[in-house]
């Protein structure tokens, strides 16, 4: 079974912002909440690149693993999605993931944050497909329609991929050896870098890497 | 005019406090006790009912998929 990823190529993104606002527009996503955003490292200073962050839908997904009330789930293909009737607004996922994907539409007070939004890799909720409470809290589900997620098919220079893992990562070694040259894939080894991660659970006796 | 000693006062308040902090703990426990059966089952129930919908169609390779590979290739 295909295995859903998503890919920046730091070479080719241009910062246009294309992806935050088709998400957003796809999604009718809530004022204050960006599933997607671009960030620049090395600002104003050699090397300097941006890449397109959005929720990595990791293979050993840190949310799923710290929230209370196990609002989160895996589909077959991969795509880690959660339930917004379950949620509680903890904010323990905001803290443990490491890409900051995990958004909140309110800050109140004590503490309300409301339901945790986050990328859904345009494919929806537990409700039903394109159902309307589907479409009202988690967006279109693009993936039912035998679509890809709109921020990388509306990527002007291809920078962001999406889809089948091994499609992706083929596309990209094609452009790397095309060019010569490439940054690497930009947050793999922390989102899909699974059998480290199980490596460094079992401890001082497993096989380090060289 | 009467007077209470110090020492019967100490005790008598010491009761009344014990007594509070008995019923005070007694009304807690049973509330957190009802609150987290109403969890357990209204999650129970939550779940059953998320796993039920998670019907989805799920990733297809199609036509319109493919031509998103082939333009990303460029």
């Amino acid at each position: 079974m295909a295995r859903m990823k998503f890919l920046c190529d730091g070479e080719r993104c241009i910062h246009c912002s294309g992806c935050v606002t088709a998400c957003k527009n796809e999604h009718e996503v809530p004022w204050g909440i960006n599933r997607r955003r671009v960030v620049t490292l090395n600002d104003g200073k050699p090397g300097q690149k941006s890449l397109s962050v959005a929720c990595m839908h990791c293979s050993d997904a840190p949310c799923m693993a710290v929230c209370p009330v196990d609002c989160f789930y895996q589909t077959g293909d991969g795509i880690v999605l959660h339930n917004k009737d379950l949620c509680i607004g903890c904010g323990y996922c905001f803290y443990a993931c490491p890409f900051g994907a995990p958004q909140y539409p309110s800050t109140g007070n004590f503490g309300g944050r409301g339901k945790m939004d986050k990328c859904t890799f345009c494919a929806g909720g537990p409700e039903a497909d394109h159902s309307k409470a589907e479409l009202e809290k988690y967006g279109r589900n693009r993936i039912a329609e035998g679509k890809l997620p709109l921020c990388a098919e509306m990527c002007a220079t291809k920078a962001l991929l999406a889809g089948d893992g091994d499609m992706v990562s083929t596309i990209y070694r094609e452009r790397v050896l095309a060019r010569g040259f490439g940054s690497g894939a930009s947050g793999w080894s922390q989102a899909y870098g699974e059998q480290k991660r199980e490596r460094a659970r079992e401890g001082a006796g497993a096989p380090k890497d060289k | 005019m009467t007077t209470e000693s110090p020492e019967s006062q100490s005790s008598e308040s010491k009761t009344i406090l014990s007594r509070r902090f008995l019923l005070k703990g007694a009304v807690l426990s049973a509330g957190a006790a009802g609150a987290a059966a109403a969890g357990v089952i209204g999650t129970g129930q939550d779940a059953q009912a998320a796993a039920e919908t998670r019907n989805g169609a799920g990733y297809r390779e199609t036509e319109h998929v493919r031509r998103a590979y082939e333009a990303a290739g460029f």
